[in-house]
């Protein structure tokens, strides 16, 4: 009982000292909260949420390209002119110039023909990076990975 | 009475604890999610995709051309940190192909586990973009993303 009684006391002493040394005292926040809602504003304004997104490229395949060029295997060309017209040639050779639209056409048809479609892009040296992307993206978007970048037919005359 | 007249002046104090608690949350979210890409300050428009999956945030090397043709290259990663030949990693540097090609061959000996992006403008002509994946089928680089701005 006594060491409690202790143990009481000593904290009543504690506490005593505490509170008549606690002084009331204010900071002025305002400063600080000003510039945080200013830096708040700043990251929320410059924060960009959307990630850039990006196109798988396997160049493994791009080794038989130089054999399947020989036209011994039957492809499906789809060439990029330096004005950007898109030229869809099919397997028999016929070349038409074509929108994307009717390029995704053309592309499902050749598809429910042929199981395995060899594609080969053959972008002109002054084509856009764009139309590319732009033709790649369609391939993914259709399931047709296994396609292949070769040289524009005319160019490699004159660019060597 | 007096006291409830409109015109008498009475010192209202609005506790802002609990609004300034969440605007200093939000502001450490942000602080902390905001990325900040050096590379970004090269001009560049990406082209857009409607398909691709997201490119690999961690342990990469991108190259970057730019609508002036302007070549440089960047390479993310915790554990190469060494510098390689003239290139410190996680910096910004602008290069000539020719310095690309003996920065690629050092580093495809280094590390194998190294992903490679390339970020080009979209105006870009072709005969460009086949330089640069010339110069990586040469270092026997077959794996790379190309970077769009994805939906």
């Amino acid at each position: 009982m006594s060491d409690h009684q202790k143990l009481s006391d000593l904290l009543e002493s504690v506490e005593k000292k505490n509170t008549s040394k606690r002084i009331p005292f204010r900071i002025d926040m305002t400063p600080m909260v000003d510039v945080a809602f200013l830096l708040l504003t700043f990251f929320m304004l410059t924060t960009v949420f959307k990630k850039p997104g990006a196109l798988r490229m396997s160049l493994q395949e791009n080794e038989k390209i130089t054999t399947s060029s020989n036209k011994k295997t039957k492809t499906t060309s789809i060439l990029l002119d330096e004005n950007s017209n898109l030229i869809f040639m099919d397997q028999s050779g016929k070349r038409s110039i074509v929108t994307l639209e009717e390029l995704q056409k053309n592309l499902l048809q050749e598809k429910s023909e042929k199981s395995n479609l060899k594609i080969v892009i053959k972008p002109h040296q002054k084509a856009k990076y764009d139309q590319l992307i732009q033709v790649m993206d369609l391939l993914e978007f259709l399931h047709l990975p296994s396609f292949t970048i070769g040289k524009y037919p005319e160019s490699d005359k004159d660019d060597g | 009475m007096n006291s409830q007249l409109p015109n008498n002046k009475k010192h209202v104090h609005l506790d802002m604890t609990p609004l300034v608690d969440v605007a200093f949350l939000l502001l450490t979210f942000f602080m902390l999610t905001a990325q900040f890409d050096n590379l970004s300050s090269s001009k560049l428009s990406l082209p857009k995709s409607k398909s691709g999956s997201l490119a690999p945030q961690v342990h990469n090397l991108t190259i970057n051309l730019d609508e002036l043709n302007q070549l440089s290259c960047r390479i993310e990663s915790r554990t190469l940190t060494d510098s390689i030949l003239f290139y410190k990693p996680n910096t910004s540097l602008k290069i000539t192909s020719l310095q690309l090609d003996s920065l690629l061959s050092e580093v495809t000996q280094r590390d194998t586990t190294l992903q490679y992006i390339f970020r080009a403008d979209k105006n870009i002509p072709f005969s460009q973009v086949n330089e640069i994946i010339t110069l990586l089928k040469k270092n026997k680089i077959k794996k790379f993303n190309l970077l769009t701005d994805g939906n």
